[in-house]
């Protein structure tokens, strides 16, 4: 008899065209575009620039040095420590760190395109650049002064942004203040009486060593939103089976099954094992066009065939539960507010859209827990490399959740001989 | 075989039946009358255990069913009201989801399914899809999946509803060779007084939740076996007339369907003088006028106010 409930309610899903466009096309093509758009962010790669800087330069930088090194010679102060004070402004020349160290460094080589000038341009032409940066006259000299003399303020770059472009202005702000800092942060060095350019290797060998603190394997873009996506659209399939469940009812279809003596439960076991196989195989075949077409593959397929049917289980549990309040209450509201406003909730806290390790703190550890988050983060542990036993805190939420819902279902279900 | 006794059953605020008392005997059709919201509905899902009644009792057989629904079941077959099918499964597939749920055995089960669509005549569109079907075609199956576990009584809400006459026809034809050659007990309700005059041999006719009559055709039209019904039709029906119809002393109940009016009265008053007679004061042209001995629905109309569509 449940075989016939099952096969009955696979039957109306596959053919109904609306929803498999919903369970199966459009969780495929949001993998697509947001693993595309969303790529960047979640690889942590910068995103592709084009910034077109135009540097007046008002500055003579090579005189301003020269200039320094003449003071510095002039100082009634021993030889070595001539030395190593002429050597320290030659290391440290800021203009030559702005354009060697910075514009054509590996990181903004391509991104950066700089227009050297001598006046600056007008209204119109200004509009190509996404940054107009002036140097100003005596820049190099007053940086010295204020490093080696102790005289003079820190000298400060002018920038003017295009406002249109905002990514672009976004990145040259940041680029400048940060560089605005360091500069503030090397001329007060050399009073402090250490060597700028021992600290600024430092500083770089250390980065130059940063390693990946985890081994296992790093999870891209598309992967992490076709595991974000199939744990999101897996509960459409639990609203899709209330709404047919509820179907039923108005249509009295649902009476006419007790009416064949039909126990109640075993009309629910129906709805509960059918949302199981159709989200088992909604699973499959988002996993494998996945691995087909985005080359998503698991390290373990057992493993993540545990996780799967898990989930499966658990939404089995949601759609019994909504089918059970919308069989108590008469009407479709449940479905309603399950499938517009807490499906989007779940997938937004569970991760679908953003890496909620990206958000951290309280929310994340929410996330860890709820039924999407759970879900999420179990299929990205094992498509990481991890074991089945790296997840069991997530496997053990989703099955309370479970639990929680069949309990709660058979609370709230309709019970023989009341109205139907 | 059946038997309703005292049956009510109590919504938060509304009574929806009060006392209902019928009883069906082997292989009669009943057929149950009454305008919306009369009742019927919840006394139909009543006598077939869907809903427990808030007091009474339901007795098959001297057995009562409301402890022990199976009893019923077993022997039931409900038509509902609504189309009870599922549209994304063709006809045949419906037929066998309900076959089976029925316990009907894998081996007989094609077998009772040809024989329903022929007793339906669906053989032909047996593989189609019930979305694709006229009205009238899903009626029938909604009749069809109803008699596939060879039920003993069969209880029919509005079978006919929102069809065109020629499968209300077919319908009509098919529960009448039901009760005769299978000696099927019906229990039938229907807005269409013709159809129950046609089906039933007894009739019971509810309102606000009672049965307020009982009977067969010729006990219950005997209700009105002192009155005769006057039809009179009008040229343009003027308020007016309608008005002092109504002021005259003979008249029991009068009904209009513009440019129609049929007056109840008495078949010893002779009021055809006063009819002509106003007519003549309010200027208005009368075309014809029928003198007919009461039918079912001049006897639903007396007794409920209203008219069987209303």
């Amino acid at each position: 008899m449940i075989a016939q409930l099952i096969k009955k309610e696979l039957l109306m899903v596959w053919r109904r065209p609306r929803e498999l466009v919903i369970l199966l096309f459009m969780p495929f093509v949001l993998i697509t575009i947001l693993g595309a758009a969303l790529g960047s962010i979640i690889d942590g790669e910068a995103p592709d620039l084009d910034i077109k800087l135009a540097v007046i330069q008002k500055d003579d930088a090579a005189y301003g040095e020269e200039k320094m090194i003449k003071k510095m010679a002039s100082l009634p102060i021993s030889p070595e420590e001539k030395a190593v004070a002429i050597e320290g402004i030659k290391s440290f020349n800021p203009i030559r760190i702005l354009f060697d160290d910075v514009f054509a460094s590996e990181e903004f080589k391509d991104s950066i395109q700089v227009t050297e000038m001598e006046t600056v341009p007008s209204d119109k032409e200004a509009l190509e650049y996404s940054g107009i940066l002036e140097i100003p006259a005596g820049f190099t000299e007053q940086f010295y002064l204020h490093a080696f003399f102790n005289e003079d303020e820190v000298p400060k770059l002018n920038l003017k942004l295009n406002e249109s472009s905002t990514l672009e202005g976004s990145v040259l702000n940041d680029i400048f203040t940060s560089f605005q800092e360091d500069i503030s942060l090397w001329s007060a060095l050399p009073s402090l009486g250490i060597d700028p350019e021992t600290l600024q290797n430092s500083i770089i060998s250390k980065v130059g060593k940063t390693e990946t603190v985890t081994k296992k394997k790093p999870v891209n873009a598309v992967t992490y939103y076709a595991i974000g996506m199939c744990v999101m659209f897996m509960f459409y399939v639990a609203g899709n089976s209330a709404a047919l469940a509820l179907e039923e009812k108005e249509n009295q279809i649902y009476g006419r099954i007790l009416l064949a003596n039909v126990p109640v439960p075993i009309f629910f076991v129906g709805i509960f094992v059918s949302t199981i196989i159709i989200t088992f195989v909604q699973m499959n075949i988002l996993f494998g066009l996945s691995a087909l077409i985005h080359g998503v593959s698991w390290p373990n397929v057992i493993d993540y065939f545990v996780v799967t049917f898990t989930l499966c289980v658990m939404v089995g549990g949601f759609a019994v539960f909504i089918s059970a309040i919308n069989y108590r209450s008469n009407s479709r509201s449940a479905t309603q507010v399950f499938s517009s406003f807490l499906i989007p909730i779940i997938a937004f806290v569970g991760g679908s859209f953003i890496p909620v390790s990206q958000i951290g703190g309280f929310f994340e550890m929410i996330s860890q827990y709820s039924p999407g988050g759970a879900g999420i983060s179990a299929y990205y542990k094992i498509m990481q490399g991890y074991s089945l036993s790296d997840v069991s805190s997530q496997l053990l939420s989703v099955s309370i959740t479970t639990v929680l819902l069949l309990l709660l279902s058979i609370l709230i279900r309709p019970r023989r001989g009341e109205s139907i | 075989m059946l038997e309703v006794v005292e049956l009510s059953k109590h919504f938060k605020n509304k009574k929806a039946v009060k006392g209902v008392n019928l009883y069906l005997e082997k292989g009669e059709t009943v057929g149950l009358l009454g305008p919306n919201g009369a009742g019927k509905s919840t006394t139909i899902s009543l006598i077939s255990s869907l809903v427990h009644p808030t007091s009474g009792d339901v007795r098959l057989k001297n057995e009562s069913i409301i402890r022990k629904p199976e009893k019923i079941r077993k022997i039931l077959g409900v038509v509902p009201q609504d189309i009870a099918l599922y549209m994304d499964l063709t006809a045949e597939e419906n037929l066998e989801f309900f076959g089976r749920i029925h316990r009907i055995k894998k081996k007989d089960l094609q077998r009772k399914v040809e024989e329903v669509l022929d007793i339906i005549g669906l053989t032909d569109r047996k593989k189609d899809l019930v979305k694709t079907f006229s009205g009238g075609m899903k009626r029938r199956l909604n009749i069809g999946v109803a008699l596939l576990h060879e039920p003993e009584l069969i209880i029919m809400d509005e079978p006919t509803v929102g069809i065109d006459p020629q499968s209300r026809n077919y319908i009509l034809e098919t529960v009448k060779r039901l009760n005769t050659e299978k000696n099927i007990t019906v229990l039938y309700t229907s807005h269409y007084m013709e159809e129950v005059e046609y089906l039933c041999d007894r009739i019971y006719i509810m309102d606000h939740g009672e049965v307020i009559a009982a009977g067969t055709k010729e006990e219950i039209k005997a209700i009105l076996s002192s009155e005769q019904s006057i039809a009179i039709k009008v040229e343009i029906l003027k308020g007016e007339y309608l008005q002092l119809l109504q002021a005259l002393p003979n008249v029991k109940n009068i009904s209009v369907q513009d440019p129609a009016i049929t007056l109840i009265v008495p078949k010893k008053a002779n009021i055809l003088k006063d009819l002509f007679k106003l007519a003549e004061e309010t200027k208005t042209n009368i075309i014809s006028v029928h003198i007919e001995t009461p039918t079912l629905e001049d006897v639903f109309l007396h007794l409920t106010g209203r008219q069987l569509r209303d």
